[in-house]
This record gives structure tokens, sequence and C-alpha cells, in this order.
């Protein structure tokens, strides 16, 4: 019943974030965003494990995604990971892509670009000479 | 007279009783219930005001425990917040140095402490929702100490994680220098 629960949050989560209602954060570690509220956040993860056969010789990377509902003091109180009988296929990469470029204002940096680009407006680096007179 | 017969003037009868009070109340009966209605409008006066008297003493009594225990929890919580900076600035060391299984250590002593202070009363709104963001890097910062000490890791904290520790070591750095600021203006008072 919670992770039922736990999902339509995330559900929601995905749809106004897509509509720029819902902005995320970044954190300490930069494969992990999170989304604060009065009762907790929200953390969404993407986590790369490596393998090996025992003779390690084929090795191998795994990348799980994985939604977090933690309370104010820490506490893990819901987990749902990509492989999951209750989680759509996809669909915690999309919430994890889509948090990140909310958390790292992917779709303003390159709306700026795309602007700058049409009207032919680059910065060029700046010479030894230009620096010399500054 | 015969002898099992007892005087009058000892024995008084039910009967001599009832025409007595009917006498009396014939006679003063009007004047007798206008005094009982006074008395009893009197005494239940003095009953509300002596309810109305012990109840504000125990209101008094009870805001001066609450104001008491108010004094001690901030007293603690300045403490608390004090060994949050102290460990903050272990594990921060402890880093440095590689001392990963110390750093563990403070880490998650540090952990429960933000976890018991985040809810407290003397930390305003903004101060709550940064100790919350606060625990959740904590949190990430050592699982990736623990990554370390299983050699999943390189030995070292990443950049952005150095930098969330500078800035954990800052926010609990102006609290107590909030909080002591405050105690000392209140002994000024």
């Amino acid at each position: 019943m919670s992770k039922r629960k736990f999902l339509d949050l995330l559900t929601i989560l995905l749809k106004e974030t897509k509509e720029g209602k819902i902005q995320w954060h970044e954190t300490v570690d930069e494969q992990v965003f999170r989304v604060a509220f009065g009762a907790g956040l929200v953390r969404v993860e993407e986590r790369v494990s490596e393998h090996s056969t025992p003779d390690f010789e084929d090795t191998w990377s795994q990348t799980t995604y994985v939604a977090l509902l933690r309370n104010k003091q820490g506490r893990t109180l819901d987990e749902l990971w990509s492989g999951h009988e209750e989680v759509p296929e996809g669909f915690l990469h999309e919430l994890y892509t889509t948090a990140r470029a909310s958390a790292l204002s992917i779709d303003d940096t390159i709306n700026s670009m795309i602007k700058d680009a049409e009207m032919g407006k680059t910065v060029e680096p700046p010479t030894e000479d230009s620096l010399r007179r500054e | 007279m015969r002898s099992n017969e007892l005087p009058k003037v000892l024995f008084v009868s039910w009967s001599d009783i009832a025409s007595w009070f009917s006498a009396f109340s014939a006679a003063y009966g009007n004047q007798a219930s206008v005094l009982g209605t006074a008395l009893t409008i009197i005494g239940f006066i003095l009953t509300l005001w002596q309810i109305r008297k012990a109840r504000s003493a125990a209101e008094q009594a009870q805001s001066m425990a609450r104001e008491a225990i108010d004094k001690v929890s901030a007293r603690l919580f300045v403490g608390h917040v004090s060994d949050g900076v102290r460990l903050a600035t272990e594990l921060a060391n402890a880093c440095r140095l590689e001392q990963w299984e110390r750093a563990i250590d403070r880490c998650e002593q540090l952990l429960l402490l933000l976890s018991s202070l985040v809810e407290d009363a003397n930390l305003t709104t903004s101060e709550k929702s940064h100790m919350v963001t606060e625990i959740d890097d904590m949190s990430l910062i050592l699982r990736r100490l623990e990554e370390i000490v299983k050699g999943k890791k390189a030995k070292m904290l990443t950049t952005k994680m150095e930098e969330g520790l500078v800035r954990l070591r800052v926010h609990l750095g102006r609290l107590d220098g909030r909080l002591k600021r405050a105690a000392l203006e209140i002994r000024h008072e």
C-alpha cells in the first residue's frame, strides 16, 4: 500500500517538475537530487555498481535508479528502485533525468545558448594581451 | 403520677418541635428565607473567588515551571549545538588525515545529534529547513565514507562533499553564535 502511495507521489512530482512547478536541488553527491517538503524530502539517485565474474575475466556495471522518501530526522520511510515490480519500466530513469535537469537548470542554460547561437553571439576566450591590459 | 411516665420538662416530643417550628416560621419565615438566600449567595461568591484564586495560583506555578524548563532546554540546546560544531570539525580533520573509521564515527554522532535538534523550538523555520537538508547531506557523506572503508570508492571525499561539510560548520557556527549572543542578552537584562 505505502509503495503504491509513494509511486503516486513520484508520478505527481514528475508531472509537476516537467511543468516547471517544482524545483529539485543538488546534494553533496553529484548523482543524487532532492526536493524538500514540510514533512521531509524525496531523493532520487543513480547508483552504478560494478560486477565481475569470480575469475575477474569479465566485468560489467549495472545502473539502478532509486527514489527514497525520508522524514525530517533523516529516516528512510520508503524506497523504490528500477526493477521493482510496482515501478513501470523507465519511470525512475525519467524521474532522475528530469530532476537532474531541474536542479542543474539544464533547460535554461540550453535555451540561453540557443538564443545566443541564433544571434551569432559568442564569447571569445581572453587572450594574453587582453589579460595583461586588465 | 405513675412511675413509667417521664416528666414533660425532660421529654420534648416530635409534635412539640413541629409546632414550635410552624410558629417560628409563621412569625419569622420571610426574614429567615431572605437571610438564608443572601448567605447562600455570599457563600457561592466566596467559593467562586476561592476557586479562581486557586486556579490562578496553579496557572502561575505552571507558567513558572514552563519558564524554568524552557531555560534549561535552551541551555541544553546551546550545549548540543557546540557539540555539533566540534563533531563537524573533527569529521573534517579525520577526512583530511584519511582516518576513515574515525570519520565514520564522528559522522554517525553528528547525524544523531542533528536529527535530535531538527525539531527544537529554539530553531527558526529557515534554520530547521537548512538542518533537514544538512542531515540528508550528512547521510550521503556517511555512505561515501563507508564505501571508502570497504574499498569501493577512492580514498577521498568529493569536492562537493567537502564544501557541504564547510557549509555545515558555518551554519552550526552561526547558530552557536546566535544562541550565545541571545544568552548574553538575557543575562545582561
